[in-house]
């Protein structure tokens, strides 16, 4: 994919619009007191500032990079994947959430697909035994038990 | 009074007889071989829940305290295990950090910066043993110092205040400016990031809740361990499976042994590590990692001759001899005077009370088999340590034969059990692969990942101080400058800053005057 | 786990017995809304511990750690999905109700939870250094009248929180305005006390237990206990801060609380445990080690307790202005 400076650009504005945001909620808390001098707004007020000011420079300003999309789809897989792991881990238990997890990681990086099934099993059996028997940290049990 | 070594201040060689004396008897107390074994199984244990990331040596001496009661052992025994738990977890979190890139605790992201490099150059055996012998340096040092000076030191450190801090802190942003690489703008923006997230939670002074958006979990902030996880972990994991990396580590061969020269070159910068780690881990409330991230920014302002964050052994072994440094100094103000000095020195100081030991300033004469013998144990534990590191490097670096298919799927879910385990809580789980998403973002964009860490790190310390000093002086900024340690850090952080500007035009002025002369 | 597989068992064939009808924890839980190593975490593991150990509890109990807005993760969590469950309790402390009171524990009241009963308690002092220039609390109340920024307080909580209610009270009582004092926010106790032992503040309302260690060595003085009652050991010759003439008592009670749902039967066992633990001489031996104090209401009158303290620390955050949930 060839240089150009959109990408950039897109994170000039994303950090722009965040130090905004920033120095807008700092002005919105409701102080009833404070027992300092300071107070709690002024430091996110200048932080929010100095990224809004770092965010316009990038857009002003902003540089020709390359972006080099490699494995684009895996990427993106194991990102769901995590996203998706804290929700089904209470309603299926860890051993069977965290073999999905590790299924689709190992995938992702390449391990066939038998290899993968039977390393990411033992992988999430044997983390279950490490924390949960062993040093006796619970992690949640779905209708298995494990 | 307090600790028998240290009342005489004027009779300073009686005083250093005194502090061996009792060092002899913690000896005695140490070295039984029971205790001994101990110190080993401890250590151990540390290196390898160390080595895990995102379980902490909090967690780990939570959980062997119960084994401690129904071993029935005596108090001594107990936090002598516990401590070398505790100082060993410096040593096996280094692994990960070095080898994958992925530093499994707060104090460990700098390592990372030239250890990784090294790794990959296909020196990972190499970068394990510097650090190992550079955490060995900082500890053992540490420890002598906290033999001799504890109490007068831990007097020092209390008696710093707001003023003193904000000024410290100006010092580390200094320096933090100074990491440079990549664009000014996407520095800046990074270091804001980090500021901002870690204001996230309730304030301090007023009470007032700061970007937690009503949600209940962010009302305690963002916990520094699923910030460092999502940050470093999961935003590399993503990064190896885009497959784009280049250097790959995966064609790692036994590796370069570590030679005796690099081990001597590295040695100044060991020292002041040493000194700036101690500095940072005996002052309540900063702890290893500004420790850590203080000594490899000072390291680079000091050696950096464009080798670091290319894997200069240097930039490798300021950080984790700082760290381990700050791990034991933390030591200092909970022995002295009864301060937990961190998270992990306040769960040691809980261990005592569940033993019905009252900790204090009172602990050296009146249990001076615990408090000699705990400090006799850390200079035991921390040659253990080295004994028990060095031969293993090599097998450590094997860990990088081992596919990728299984070791990062193994790092990803351990990482998640870990954060889960300590928190119960689904949302700590979506904060962390957020985090880690976005980061993976930033990276892909160029925006550095270490400054924001450290601002998040400093954020507190400097927001917090600065309101406070201010509280004491009615809002005039004259109390900042007052103190004579206040001055040095500020003169200081103006030398960080100004001497780049200044010294090519000074060289350049000294130039023209020998060549004036020469003419 | 056997026998009360059996009691239920039994329970089962036999549903006529009145001691079949009892409730008995399958899989029992503690939550400590904190996290491992903090003050829950203790309360937790240690009363645990005692209530297996003694039997008054069959099947162990697994302690979680829940940590969040000191209990308001838990408080939710239970609201949000346990509501009826029986095997499980959570740990509260005054400073949880000093948050709910002031509406850092969400939608919800004290009137959502069914409160069990406290284990022990610890109790709020005023300390300065040694070397401080008061020498009474009535020195302190003196100056604070003056000008209640002439005395620089710190603690190890925000304001609003337990740590800075303590101070705002004796303020309050000293006829002085409580907002206009110079309160110095630390991230934890351990920061205060070393603030105060190096001099940049000159009182910090703090917990008995946490100062005992400074007192015994003669670097702190301790100005008055706000407890009902003289405190024994060390504490033996601190005044309390009524015998001063000033009613402040400050309480740092240590419980248990419920799910909402959960039957009255399975109620009146957990009521019924920690009743038997309290008379328990093992358990009064590991509550005095952890330098707590003896603190027994369970059941109908710790349930008027938590509610009242709620409504107190409601009223005195509103009082300056602090937001609260309003009853």
């Amino acid at each position: 994919m060839a240089a150009n400076a959109t990408y950039d650009r897109a994170l000039g504005l994303i950090f722009l619009v965040l130090g905004i945001g920033a120095m807008w909620h700092a002005q919105s808390l409701q102080v009833a007191f404070a027992a300092d001098p300071i107070g709690p707004k002024p430091f996110p007020t200048i932080v929010g500032g100095v990224l809004a000011l770092a965010g316009a420079a990038l857009l002003i300003r902003p540089e020709r990079m390359a972006w080099h999309p490699g494995s684009w789809s895996k990427v993106a897989a194991v990102a769901v994947a995590s996203i998706v792991y804290p929700e089904v881990l209470i309603p299926i238990g860890f051993v069977p959430a965290t073999s999905l997890l590790c299924l689709v990681l190992a995938r992702a990086l390449g391990g066939g697909w038998v290899q993968s099934i039977i390393a990411s099993a033992i992988t999430a059996a044997a983390i279950f035994a490490l924390i949960d028997v062993l040093l006796g940290l619970p992690l949640p049990r779905g209708p298995l038990g494990v | 009074m307090f600790c028998s070594g240290c009342r005489c201040r004027a009779a300073l060689w009686g005083c250093d007889v005194e502090a061996l004396t009792s060092l002899a008897y913690g000896f005695s107390v140490a070295a039984t071989p029971f205790n001994l074994m101990l110190a080993l199984v401890g250590a151990a244990l540390g290196t390898a829940i160390g080595a895990l990331p995102g379980i902490g040596p909090i967690n780990a001496i939570v959980l062997l305290l119960p084994f401690c009661f129904s071993l029935n052992l005596p108090p001594e025994s107990a936090l002598i295990m516990l401590a070398g738990l505790y100082y060993g977890s410096g040593y096996g979190g280094r692994i990960s950090s070095i080898l994958l890139n992925i530093p499994g605790d707060p104090g460990l992201a700098m390592t990372t910066i030239d250890g990784y490099p090294l790794a990959q150059q296909g020196r990972g055996a190499a970068a394990l043993a510097i650090s190992g012998i550079g955490s060995f340096i900082g500890g053992t040092l540490t420890v002598v110092l906290l033999t001799f000076l504890a109490v007068p030191l831990a007097r020092l450190a209390v008696s710093f205040g707001p003023s003193e801090y904000v000024a410290l802190m100006v010092m580390s942003f200094a320096l933090l400016s100074t990491m440079g690489g990549g664009r000014m703008a996407k520095t800046w923006a990074a270091i804001a990031v980090g500021l901002l997230l870690a204001m996230v939670g309730i304030d301090g002074g007023s009470g007032v809740e700061r970007f937690t958006f009503g949600s209940l979990e962010l009302l305690g902030g963002i916990d520094f361990t699923t910030l460092t996880i999502g940050l470093f972990a999961v935003s590399e994991i993503l990064v190896v499976v885009e497959g784009l990396r280049t250097g790959k580590v995966a064609e790692f061969s036994g590796g370069e042994r570590l030679r005796t020269p690099e081990v001597i070159r590295c040695l100044p910068a060991m020292l002041r590590s040493t000194g700036i780690g101690f500095f940072a881990g005996i002052l309540p409330g900063t702890g290893a990692a500004v420790a850590s991230a203080l000594a490899y920014t000072a390291e680079k302002r000091i050696s950096d001759r464009g080798t670091f964050g290319k894997g200069d052994m240097r930039g490798l072994a300021a950080p984790e001899t700082a760290d381990n440094a700050a791990q034991t100094a933390s030591m200092v103000p909970m022995l002295a005077l009864g301060i937990p000095g961190s998270g992990t020195t306040a769960v040691l100081l809980g261990a005592l009370l569940l033993y019905s030991i009252t900790p204090g300033p009172l602990l050296f004469t009146q249990r001076p088999e615990i408090a000699w013998g705990l400090i006799a144990s850390m200079y035991i534990g921390n040659v253990m340590l080295l004994v028990l590191n060095l031969p293993l490097v090599g097998l450590f670096a094997r860990l990088l034969l081992v596919p990728y298919w299984i070791l990062f799927p193994a790092i990803l879910a351990l990482s998640y059990a870990g954060v889960y385990a300590a928190t119960n809580s689904a949302f700590e789980l979506v904060l962390t692969t957020i985090i880690g998403v976005i980061a993976y973002g930033m990276r892909k964009l160029e925006v550095p990942l270490i400054p924001l860490l450290i601002a998040f790190v400093l954020e507190r310390l400097l927001e917090d101080n600065l309101r406070r000093a201010l509280s004491l002086s009615d809002g005039s900024p004259v109390i900042l400058f007052t103190s004579p340690f206040a001055i040095v850090f500020w003169l200081l952080a103006a030398l960080v800053v100004l001497l780049p500007l200044i010294a090519p035009r000074f060289r350049a002025r000294v130039r023209d005057l020998s060549e004036g002369e020469e003419s | 786990m056997t026998r009360s597989l059996l009691l239920m068992g039994a329970a089962l064939l036999a549903p006529g017995l009145a001691w079949a009808q009892e409730f008995q924890p399958t899989n029992p839980e503690c939550i400590a809304p904190a996290a491992p190593g903090g003050g829950f975490d203790l309360t937790c593991r240690l009363t645990s511990q005692e209530l297996n150990e003694l039997g008054i509890v069959e099947p162990t109990i697994r302690t979680t750690n829940m940590p969040g807005g000191i209990g308001a993760v838990a408080y939710n969590e239970i609201q949000a999905s346990r509501r009826d469950d029986p095997n499980v309790i959570v740990a509260v402390s005054t400073g949880s109700w000093v948050n709910l009171a002031q509406g850092k524990f969400g939608r919800f009241s004290e009137n959502d939870v069914r409160w069990l009963g406290a284990v022990g308690a610890d109790y709020g002092v005023l300390a300065v250094p040694a070397d401080s220039r008061f020498q009474t609390l009535d020195d302190f109340v003196a100056a604070l009248k003056e000008d209640p920024a002439s005395v620089a307080i710190g603690a190890g909580g925000t304001v609003g929180s337990q740590d800075w209610m303590k101070a705002a009270l004796v303020a309050q009582a000293a006829g002085a305005d409580p907002t206009a004092m110079r309160y110095l926010s630390y991230e934890g106790g351990g920061e205060a006390l070393a603030a105060l032992l190096g001099g940049t503040i000159e009182a910090l309302p703090g917990d008995a237990s946490e100062m005992l260690g400074q007192l015994e060595a003669g670097e702190i003085r301790v100005l008055a206990t706000f407890s009902d009652e003289r405190l024994d050991g060390a504490y033996a010759d601190v005044p309390t801060a009524k015998e001063q003439g000033y009613d402040v008592q400050w309480p740092i009670v240590r419980g248990f609380y419920a799910p909402p749902d959960i039957s009255d039967e399975a109620y009146a066992y957990w009521t019924n445990a920690l009743t038997e633990l309290n008379a328990s001489p093992e358990w009064q031996q590991a509550r005095a080690e952890q330098g707590l104090y003896e603190y027994s209401l369970v059941g109908a009158e710790f349930d008027a307790f938590a509610k009242q303290q709620t409504a107190s620390f409601r009223e005195l955050a509103e009082s300056v202005g602090l937001p609260t949930t309003g009853e």
